[in-house]
């Protein structure tokens, strides 16, 4: 066991050297040690960081110092080492959907095809597929904390989906409470994250896509939204009857009171051309009423009598005399 | 000096080498370090660096000391209203006391071992009691609160192995198989409900918008017609009020009368017609005279 350290690493350069020297070392020995230590020494010693990365030195296994970018020194190993955690990059982790993704794809084989499928509250299993960005917020605790950081995250993320889901009915979760979903998940992530302590920020939370899981059941939530577009359209159309009925309706009941107005005023006229004619005559009459009234009587009889049989009727004797105005055979007498 | 003092010297420092390597060792920031000697324990490392054995009789063996994830195998559970669900857990824990751990458990496996029987027993047993509907809807936390539950149970057992469990959670909750397939036909069925009680609103409310707008109409329509008979009244009233102002004396109704009787005389007295007249009417008389 205590030889481990010695193996762990790569150096094993120095055991063959070593090997190939132990002939050489009565003569250039001293030289030739000398020269390859300086070498090992200077390449060993000096390390660079790139931009995203910050790099944490353990110097015999203790976690000492965190560097962040540019040219460093250290002691050379195995008293300390580096370790490269790439703090600046935003990592990308789906749920419930291969990816094509290389680095994604041997983590989304390891889980069931099923992953993407969950409850929600109402009973409804629906398919939904969604991605967390997370940073390394602290690399020494990325490094120490756990075992494997991204894993428990995959996790973490998972339960808190179930949960959050689990809490939400169907239609929320397929259509108007993703943003308030996603909301949530992430602050169920950051709480369980804080928890377990692994050094991970996350910084978003998206849901891609939520759908019903089989075409049947896509077929069915599709039915319901045309029901919904159709009863617009029954409302709509029922509108328009409304809008082309009622003013049908007053200018007809316009027309009707129109009329009636119109009727009215020509009764007061037609009263009042009545009355003046009447006047006009009346005064004319009561010049002369007897004479008037005869004249009036006889044009009137003039007017209507010629062409019509009349008949006398006597009450004296009870005997009908018909006058010789027309005869039975219809022949006009003289 | 000779060769043979050379070879003396590369030789012993070659096996000061040995040794004083083989004294040291290192612990990482995430290992303990436990020390036996001819496999009796000695001592735990529990912080990192540089440490100090006794050389060739002492072993190291390392522990984890970090957090660990251990994600039990899918199990089926009964629920108290007699429903399978399948349940799939993890587990984050660690090892805490490190001594305790070699002691009663001494390897990774064989805790996975432990924590799976625990958690598998802890879930069957608190989701056992509860009713699927409850357990499905989270909105009362009820998940959270079977994590929560469930990790303070499996903590309480394993205690004893030195291992601390920092929590169990159920990832996922899903229905067995061939319960999906039910509840496909069951969200199909729900749907298409849904899907006619919308076009059955629609037609409902489409149809009291017609209704309405028809008896809006049959309003309007009587208002303006007994708007228009009132109007009518008031012009029949109107002619009346002015005739009979033209009538006022009782020769002028008189003269009225005798003036409307040969109007209407000479209207009605059209066509084929025939008229008897009392023989000492005014034109009776006439016509006798001319006898």
């Amino acid at each position: 066991m205590s030889q481990q350290f010695y193996n762990k690493d790569d150096d094993n350069v120095v055991d063959i050297d070593m090997k190939a020297m132990r002939k050489k070392i009565f003569t250039f020995g001293p030289i030739i040690i000398t020269i390859i230590l300086l070498v090992y020494l200077l390449f060993n010693s000096i390390y660079t960081v790139k931009e995203t990365d910050q790099a944490v030195i353990e110097t015999f296994g203790q976690v000492t110092s965190v560097k962040d970018a540019g040219l460093h020194f250290k002691l050379p190993y195995p008293i300390q080492s580096v370790k490269y955690v790439s703090v600046n990059k935003t990592e990308k982790l789906q749920i419930g959907y291969t990816s094509d993704d290389e680095k994604n794809a041997t983590i989304a084989t390891d889980f069931d095809k099923t992953e993407a499928n969950m409850i929600t509250g109402d009973f409804n299993i629906i398919n939904i597929d969604f991605f967390i960005e997370w940073k390394i917020s602290d690399p020494v605790k990325y490094l120490y904390n756990s075992n494997e950081p991204s894993v428990i995250l995959r996790n973490i993320a998972q339960s808190s989906a179930r949960s959050v889901i689990g809490s939400k009915n169907v239609d929320d979760v397929l259509t108007t409470g993703k943003g308030a979903i996603q909301a949530e998940i992430k602050d169920k992530i950051l709480y369980k994250l804080d928890v377990y302590d692994l050094g991970i920020h996350v910084i978003d939370v998206k849901i891609q896509d939520s759908e019903p899981p089989t075409p049947t059941v896509i077929d069915a939530f599709k039915y319901v939204e045309s029901a919904k577009q159709e009863k617009e359209t029954f409302i709509n159309e029922a509108l328009a009857y409304k809008n082309a009925k009622l003013p049908d309706a007053e200018s007809q009941s316009d027309r009707l009171i129109r009329d009636a107005e119109s009727y009215k005023e020509s009764r007061i006229n037609e009263a009042k051309g009545e009355v003046s004619r009447f006047n006009e005559m009346y005064e004319e009459f009561s010049k002369n009423p007897e004479i008037t009234k005869t004249r009036m009587y006889l044009e009137t009889m003039e007017k209507i009598l010629p062409g019509i049989p009349v008949y006398l009727e006597s009450d004296s004797d009870n005997v009908q005399k018909m006058l010789p105005l027309k005869d039975f055979t219809g022949q006009e007498v003289n | 000096m000779g060769k043979i003092t050379k070879i003396v010297l590369g030789i012993s420092l070659l096996i000061i080498l040995i040794i004083g390597s083989s004294s040291v060792y290192q612990v990482r920031e995430n290992e303990f370090a436990y020390r036996t000697r001819f496999s009796k324990y000695q001592g735990i490392e529990n912080t990192a660096g540089l440490k100090y054995k006794v050389p060739f009789i002492e072993d190291i063996q390392y522990l984890p000391k970090h957090r660990m994830m251990y994600d039990i195998p899918k199990s089926e559970v009964i629920t108290a209203d007699k429903k399978t669900l399948v349940v799939d857990n993890y587990t984050v824990w660690q090892i805490n006391e490190p001594l305790l751990f070699m002691r009663t458990v001494g390897s990774i496996p064989e805790m996975e071992n432990r924590i799976d029987a625990s958690v598998y027993n802890a879930v069957k047993n608190t989701l056992g009691t509860m009713e699927q509907t409850t357990i499905i809807n989270s909105d009362n936390g009820s998940v959270d609160e079977v994590n929560e539950d469930v990790t303070k149970i499996v903590n309480q057992q394993l205690t004893d192995y030195g291992v601390s469990i920092v929590s169990v959670e159920i990832k996922r909750l899903d229905l067995p198989t061939n319960n999906q397939e039910a509840v496909y036909t069951r969200m199909v069925s729900e749907r298409n409900q849904m899907a006619e009680s919308y076009l059955a609103e629609g037609k409902l409310e489409a149809n009291k918008i017609k209704n309405e707008t028809d008896k809006q109409v049959i309003i309007l329509i009587s208002e303006a017609e007994a708007k228009a008979e009132a109007l009518r009244g008031e012009g029949e009233k109107a002619y009346m009020e002015i005739l009979s102002e033209a009538y006022n004396s009782p020769s002028r109704q008189d003269y009225y009368k005798f003036v409307r009787s040969l109007e209407s005389l000479e209207k009605t007295m059209k066509g084929e017609k025939t008229i008897f007249l009392p023989m000492d009417s005014y034109i009776g008389q006439s016509l006798q005279g001319l006898q």
